[in-house]
């Protein structure tokens, strides 16, 4: 081969090389985006031997500008050229394509598989035993499914549809959501628990105004529309069923914002290139934003308040945690009763009945504090607790999963965000349980970043409070901190309170400070056995 | 760290070319060349874990001093203590790491063997099989059985860590002589950039383009519980694809990547698929491994010049052998043995007879049951092989649970698999000339095509699950 040719040849490779280190040199960084491969090392905690954290070594790689462009690229043409997401049921009947979680499928299903019953039924069993259960220390519980997207827009998809990670063929004819959730709502109702049918409103509303989404089509929770139809037909249930009145048109703010749909956004393609998908891209949303009810002690509004606690998934934290302003599920209800004091406990990515399971764990302290903020007597309060979880859920709901950290529970819930672990930290005690096998320390390090309440730069001081009443106060520098705290062997409640600083009084300019705090990315913990508990409490630098 | 892994691509590999380049001087390979490519190997290996470089380093000082005292001594008994102790060692190592965590399951009694080499080279109570180290240690015990034939002079030890340590062929091989690089190593031809990267180009092609889209497919056979016939046989055949392709694309990378670094290996494969015997067969699909196994189990054993009883015996062992060589399970042992089975079958019928069967015919029978075989490869265990292959003779009926929504949802992994099709069916045989592959100079049009290539698949790559090579597990 001619020399000039070689050249040429080992010139293209060359180049090719050139363009994807200086892409990475150059590009814009964008958050979540690196510009070298992040290699260290870790210790292999199984067998005690130090090695290269490949993990690290590869979510930073998959971070490189160069990679996430040529990512991007390839799923647009695979999209171009059919390639279908396995875990999306794509409804393209319309001119305006709709995509659905596949996980959806199995409510579709309805009532024609035995299991399907059993599962409906197991679930509908230990409903009727925590309602009785709640029912006996004063609380009455509301159970709000959320119905499936797919059910709604029936419309947009290609019936029958096949469940993709099955092999064999198990075509579902037609959408059976309704007849699903009817016999849910009748056999609850035969044992006396409260039923929010959001299924045919929803229904209703999807088919009288088709313009108005409830759904946004590439996103798989409620639009502000939707949220605003959920917490209306919740409030009059409660507001019927109960002694709490209704309100029908709450004072709100709107906030104009553009989202894009976590469905939409997880086929990673470049927007402008996603052929008809390019439409459903960017969803533009009026959200509403709710005041907030603050019961001032002595007063009449706080003699008449009401507990209201709304536990959920992501479809009640949705946006609150996007925008940081009270935008969410259970501030709408909240406004839509009157003098209603909202407790928020919503976690997303670890089913439905992890929500429920921390309220059990913390309903004694959400009386007490209500009866600290409202004066009421503990033995007088009216307690409701709304349950918001995803039909699409039922088959697993009362199976509690873990949570991804291992023997630590928290209550206010881990997500993934820019793929690292994140919860919030809100200004009540958020509790975590740790396991430790004997007495020893536990060290916990994680990125701490203030919330969007705190982007004023305002320092904040967080309290930690371990099993035996210690109390250590741990000053917040944004960025990696590393806490070290002493627990006893067997279960060791930890509570964590990030201290409100002196110079932010109410009302918060800055948004709603009881949901968002403080930000904690990539909490990890460690064990030590046998340290001193005092010394362990000092702060390590 | 994968042929496919950007950290490869666009890091080390260039890295390690640029300072191969700048340590060569001319067209002769230099101790800091040498050195330089051994570092780059053990660095490559060293990625994954820093435990298993040692491995290796203790194989190849155990394999040289038994080699060198073999040389040093002209006494036939003690040549033989020492190739014993050669070999011994190597497949000692080879089989505790291969096969301990198997046999432990088997005889309680070695669990403390496996717990201790666990808690060095494994996790979770589990020794984890190092890759490459069947590969490395084949090369290092021909390397000592050559030594003891005088098939070539004894080299120098760099020489000897430079034959082994060559990160392109490390962890799948080619698995490669001494003979076959010594002359490389005295006379280096120099690196052969633009040869080495077209060629590494097209392996990469095979692999993202074609093995790793027929993967997707594969399930409807391996994935469900009693797949129908169409079900069986579309996940059959996409596992003989994608098990071709992933190979050979590794091979042809590797066989780059040597050229990059100056050197030439033998080819792994010469379109087996268009096989019309299994001996053939052999002579085509990992062609390094099936002469070694020729040259080292079969030959010593009598080979062919024995009465026929012995003969097929000697074939069903070489088989079965090949067989266990691939992993610690009876799956494997019987494949080896159906391959066997055949072979001692043709034997028996005779080329003579067999030429009576037209070709096509043969080519179709040949495939076919090069198949079956890959059902057995492939499952985890016999239940699994015998639901499937009951699957492709009907027994499921011929299509009752077939869903199509898979095929369609993937229709760009489709296109693509008929795409690889149509290469291995009307331009492969282009490509696989009567000399080896390694020599082949392209067409600087085609060069160009696999340069554009190259690049589509980068991007279909950075879109795709990480998808190991189906070789690096044995």
């Amino acid at each position: 081969m001619g020399g000039l040719r070689k050249i040429i040849i080992i010139g293209i490779y060359a180049g090719l090389l050139s363009a994807f280190l200086a892409n990475n040199w150059w590009a814009d960084l964008q958050p979540n985006l690196v510009r070298w491969p992040d290699a260290a090392w870790k210790a292999d905690t199984v067998v005690t031997r130090v090695g290269l954290d490949h993990d690290r070594l590869d979510r930073s790689v998959q971070r490189l500008p160069s990679i996430r462009f040529l990512r991007m690229l390839g799923n647009n043409i695979r999209i171009l050229f059919g390639q279908r997401l396995a875990w999306i049921i794509w409804g393209e009947l319309k001119e305006v394509p709709v995509l659905a979680p596949k996980n959806e499928l199995g409510v579709s299903r309805g009532l024609e598989d035995l299991s399907i019953k059993a599962n409906l039924d197991h679930l509908i069993l230990r409903l009727g035993q925590y309602s009785s259960k709640l029912r006996a220390e004063g609380w009455e519980l509301y159970i709000v499914p959320v119905p499936t997207k797919l059910s709604i827009y029936r419309e947009y998809f290609s019936w029958p549809l096949q469940d993709t990670d099955q092999l064999s063929c198990r075509p579902i004819a037609k959408d059976n959501a309704d007849e699903l959730m009817a016999y849910l709502g009748q056999a609850l109702a035969a044992r006396e628990v409260r039923f929010v049918d959001l299924q045919t409103p929803f229904r209703q509303a999807s088919l009288s105004h088709p313009g108005q989404w409830l759904y946004p089509p590439g996103e798989s929770h409620w639009s502000g529309h939707g949220i605003e139809v959920a917490a209306q037909v919740t409030a009059g249930n409660i507001a019927r069923t109960s002694s709490v009145p209704y309100v029908d048109q709450p004072v709100s703010t709107e906030i104009q914002v553009i989202h894009i749909g976590d469905i939409v956004r997880s086929m990673d393609a470049f927007p402008v290139l996603m052929g008809r998908y390019r439409s459903i891209y960017h969803f533009h949303d009026a959200l509403k934003r709710w005041p907030l009810f603050v019961p001032e002690t002595d007063k009449p509004n706080a003699a008449d308040a009401s507990l209201v606690a709304v536990l959920g998934t992501s479809y009640t934290g949705q946006y609150g945690w996007l925008v940081g302003e009270p935008v969410g599920f259970a501030q709408a209800l909240g406004a839509h009763l009157h003098h209603a004091l909202i407790y928020q406990i919503s976690q997303t990515g670890i089913g439905g009945f992890h929500p429920f399971r921390t309220f059990l764990g913390r309903k004694e302290d959400l009386i007490h504090d209500f009866s600290r903020r409202t004066g009421q007597a503990r033995d007088k309060i009216r307690k409701i607790v709304v349950w918001e979880f995803p039909i699409r859920d039922f088959g697993y709901l009362t199976a509690h999963s873990e949570a991804a950290i291992l023997h630590l529970e928290n209550p206010l819930g881990l997500e993934t965000h820019l793929e690292r672990q994140l919860f919030w930290l809100g200004p009540q005690p958020a509790t975590m349980t740790v396991f430790a096998s004997e007495d020893g320390v536990v060290e916990f390090t994680a990125d701490l970043q203030p919330g969007p309440a705190r982007r004023s730069g305002a320092n904040c001081t967080l309290v930690i409070t371990n099993e035996a009443g210690e109390e250590f106060r741990h000053h917040v520098i944004p960025g990696p901190n590393r806490i070290r705290i002493h627990v006893q062997a067997g279960a060791n409640r930890l509570l964590w309170f990030p201290l409100e600083p002196a110079d932010i009084l109410p009302p918060y300019a800055n948004g709603d400070p009881r949901t968002l705090v403080l930000s904690v990315f990539d909490l990890k913990l460690r064990y030590e056995q046998g340290a001193d508990p005092h010394s362990a409490l000092a702060p390590v630098k | 760290m994968l042929f496919t892994d950007p950290l490869f691509l666009f890091y080390f590999l260039p890295l390690s070319l640029i300072l191969v380049r700048l340590s060569a001087r001319g067209q002769r390979l230099y101790y800091p060349t040498k050195i330089t490519i051994i570092i780059a190997t053990l660095i490559f290996y060293v990625y994954q874990s820093w435990t298993w470089p040692l491995l290796f380093l203790l194989i190849v000082c155990a394999t040289w001093l038994c080699s060198w005292a073999i040389n040093l001594t002209e006494d036939n008994r003690w040549r033989r203590i020492w190739l014993i102790t050669g070999i011994g060692t190597s497949f000692a190592v080879l089989f505790l790491f291969k096969f301990l965590n198997w046999l432990a399951g088997l005889l309680p009694m070695l669990l403390p063997l496996q717990a201790w080499l666990a808690s060095l080279f494994g996790t979770d109570g589990l020794i984890i099989l190092p890759p490459g180290i069947s590969f490395y240690v084949f090369e290092a015990v021909s390397f000592t059985i050559d030594q003891y034939h005088r098939k070539f002079p004894f080299p120098k030890s760099l020489d000897y860590l430079s034959f082994l340590a060559m990160f392109p062929r490390f962890v799948a091989g080619p698995i490669v002589r001494y003979n076959d690089v010594s002359q490389q190593l005295l006379a280096w031809p120099g690196m052969q950039l633009a040869r080495g990267l077209s060629l590494f180009a097209l392996g990469y092609m095979l692999k993202v383009l074609g093995a790793d889209q027929f993967v997707v497919f594969v399930p409807y056979a391996f994935g469900g519980h009693h797949p129908d016939m169409l079900q069986a046989w579309t996940g059959a055949l996409a596992y003989t694809f994608q098990l071709y392709l992933d190979f050979w694309g590794y091979s042809l990378m590797a066989t780059g990547l040597g050229l990059c670094l100056g050197f030439a290996f033998p080819d792994n494969f010469r379109s087996p698929y268009s096989s019309w015997s299994i001996g053939e067969f052999w002579h085509r699909w990992h062609i390094t491994l099936s002469t070694w196994i020729r040259d080292y189990i079969f030959i010593p054993m009598g080979g062919s010049r024995a009465r026929l009883p012995r003969v097929c015996l000697n074939l069903l062992i070489a088989m079965g052998l090949a067989g266990l060589w691939h992993g610690a399970n009876f799956t494997f042992v019987v494949w080896g043995l159906y391959h066997g089975a055949l072979l001692v079958v043709e034997r028996c019928l005779g080329e003579g007879r067999l030429q009576k069967i037209p070709h096509s015919l043969r080519v179709g029978l040949t495939f076919l049951l090069v198949v079956y075989g890959w059902v057995l490869f492939r499952s985890a265990n016999f239940e699994q092989a015998q639901t499937i292959l009951a699957g492709m003779f009907g027994a499921n009926g011929f299509m009752p649970a077939f869903n199509p929504v898979l095929l369609l949802k993937n229709g760009f992994a489709a296109i693509l698999c008929v795409l690889a099709l149509v290469f291995v069916i009307g331009f492969e045989r282009r490509l696989i000339l009567s000399e080896p592959i390694a020599t082949r100079d392209f067409a600087f049009r085609t060069q160009l095509l696999l340069a554009a290539g190259f690049g589509l698949a980068l991007t279909i790559s950075a879109s795709n699950a990480k998808i190991p090579f189906l070789y690096f597990q044995f």
